[in-house]
């Protein structure tokens, strides 16, 4: 555990030496929310729906900055340099990536609170049941984590897979249904995402909206979470094992 | 406390061939089988060219980089099967300045690493303190690492290094790029490192480093251990020494084997194996020769590691096959 904390507190004690970064956090969520909300209001829906895209935005946006920080997380200590110094570190990836996870959901903490700062701002007031949204929201990260490992374990081989994760996050955001329910996606699209965790997740957090409790949706989430997990896993195994091999530890 | 048995790497590139087209597949044999014995306090330097394959091997032992074939050993634990155990017996300095965290300050950084040793804070706070004081940089303890000198930077990867008081501590090119009194800074920390009986492997291509700090060397070329013993030995078997080139005001009457230069105003120049130069000098002085100057040139350690790799360009290594 010691490593893991050890780690993250380097990741908010970055912070410190790049502080407008914080600003940046704090003011992107209104320019990502606001097309959406002006669209959603300027088309007559009525606040029930309005609150179910913020929440839809909300759980998004929380995953999608999870993704980023975890899956592309080792970038930051590639451009150091001090990828291959911490290799030679009794730590393994996942621990690394662990830490990132901790320290990215250390941040969400702080971007989350700015983003409902901003849907005050837009008049929506956000009347969440929050323990169970948390309780949701965390699980869905941990549901897409196989994702994440499978991304950094492409940054393990390429260095650089900013197209992989623009890919990944667009994809995972459109067919898990961010912003209109999955069921209203074309039969083939809709099938895809069945085999996606996520899916679930933003169904349970709709349904919790709702009045209703999380309902069956838990199980696919854990379920499909776990088995992405174990190949994101194994991908990044056999990653490690081939930089590794390659020699290309000191590579960025 | 290393151990290497056959320990063969090949590495495989392929080569640039524009945007579309393949390019050809190389197959690069850095290291041919290497058996290496260290033991416990020995300081080791690996001296070689570049691409000698001194970084191959530190970092195979280092568990960085998996051999092709071959068993490494440190502290009787299987590097390739127990890496994670391995790491907790190593302190490892990589090339380049860029080993640490810039945004840090020294002591943040001597922190964050000795969590990723597991230790606990106030330990790891405590020996931190101990290493800035060893390395000389206790009055830098709260200065972020960017605005330090490369020595500086040099001297807080070794405390980094160390920060686990581990048995075996590897250093690849510690001393690369500083300028002479960074060199010498960095010297007296390795030095005290000796003293106290750290086990070292250094790899250097500085031949003044790897004849001041190791006790013994190992001299690599084309992923080849040429040469094993103490700089002394290594240069008294090559056939090396250092020479002493005298300018003198007339011709001296010497042995048929010095070759007298003839400089021009009545002055001469003569190179003689130090070892030699009492009894000239006595000879010398005996026929009133004038002596204008001495100047002791090129370390014995130089020639003999030219005499042992060869010239420069002499080679490029029999180790690359190529294939379409």
């Amino acid at each position: 555990m010691r490593p893991i904390l050890a780690l993250a507190h380097k990741e908010l004690l970055y912070l410190r030496a790049y502080p407008l970064d914080l600003v940046s956090y704090a003011i992107s969520p209104a320019l990502i929310v606001a097309p959406y909300l002006l669209v959603a209001r300027l088309f007559g829906f009525d606040a029930g729906l309005v609150d179910s895209v913020a929440v839809g935005l909300l759980l998004w946006y929380w995953l999608s900055t999870l993704l980023g920080g975890v899956g592309l997380g080792l970038e930051e200590e590639m451009e150091e340099g001090v990828v291959e110094t911490l290799l030679a570190h009794p730590i393994s990836v996942p621990t690394l990536l662990v830490a990132k996870a901790l320290g990215t959901v250390i941040l969400n903490l702080y971007i989350t609170g700015a983003m409902v700062a901003w849907f005050f701002a837009f008049g929506i007031p956000l009347l969440l049941p929050w323990p169970a949204f948390i309780a949701l929201a965390l699980l869905a990260g941990a549901g897409i984590s196989g994702f994440m490992l499978a991304l950094a374990a492409l940054m393990l081989l390429y260095k650089r897979t900013f197209f992989t994760y623009d890919l990944v996050q667009a994809s995972l955001g459109a067919l898990s249904g961010v912003t209109m329910p999955a069921r209203l996606l074309p039969r083939p699209l809709w099938i895809v995402s069945r085999a996606l965790p996520l899916s679930y997740g933003i169904e349970s957090v709709r349904r919790i909206l709702a009045g209703g409790g999380v309902g069956p949706d838990i199980g696919p989430l854990v379920g499909l979470g776990l088995v992405y997990f174990l190949v994101g896993r194994k991908l990044l195994t056999v990653a490690e094992r081939r930089m590794r091999a390659a020699g290309t530890t000191g590579e960025f | 406390m290393i151990s290497c048995s056959r320990v063969a790497k090949t590495y495989v590139v392929r080569e640039r061939a524009g945007l579309f087209r393949r390019g050809v597949r190389r197959e690069i044999d850095a290291l041919h089988g290497i058996d290496l014995e260290i033991g416990q306090g020995e300081f080791v330097g690996l001296l070689g060219r570049n691409g000698a394959g001194k970084t191959t091997l530190l970092k195979i032992v280092a568990t960085l980089l998996l051999p092709t074939a071959g068993e490494v050993e440190v502290d009787g634990i299987d590097a390739l099967r127990e890496p994670t155990k391995v790491r907790r017996k190593l302190g490892v300095v990589l090339a380049g300045e860029r080993t640490l965290y810039w945004k840090l300050t020294a002591m943040e950084n001597l922190l964050l690493f000795g969590g990723l040793q597991d230790l606990p804070r106030r330990e790891a706070r405590t020996r931190s303190a101990e290493l800035l004081q060893l390395v000389g940089l206790f009055g830098f303890a709260d200065v972020s690492v960017e605005k330090f000198s490369s020595g500086m930077r040099k001297r807080l990867a070794i405390a980094r290094a160390l920060i686990h008081r581990p048995p075996v501590l590897i250093l690849d090119e510690p001393t690369t790029g500083l300028d002479p009194h960074g060199v010498e800074e960095v010297w007296e920390v390795l030095r005290a490192l000796r003293e106290e009986g750290t086990t070292v492997l250094m790899a250097t291509h500085n031949m003044l480093e790897a004849e001041r700090l190791p006790t013994r060397l190992l001299i690599i070329e084309g992923g080849r251990l040429l040469a094993d013993g103490t700089p002394q030995e290594i240069t008294a078997r090559s056939g090396a020494q250092r020479m002493a080139v005298l300018t003198l005001g007339s011709r001296p009457n010497v042995e048929k084997d010095l070759l007298v230069h003839e400089l021009g105003d009545g002055m001469y120049s003569l190179a003689i194996p130090v070892d030699r130069l009492p009894a000239l000098l006595a000879r010398l002085q005996a026929e009133g020769v004038y002596l204008a100057n001495v100047e002791i040139v090129q370390s014995g350690l130089w020639e003999a590691f030219l005499r042992l790799t060869g010239r420069p360009f002499d080679t490029l290594p029999d180790t690359q096959r190529d294939e379409e």
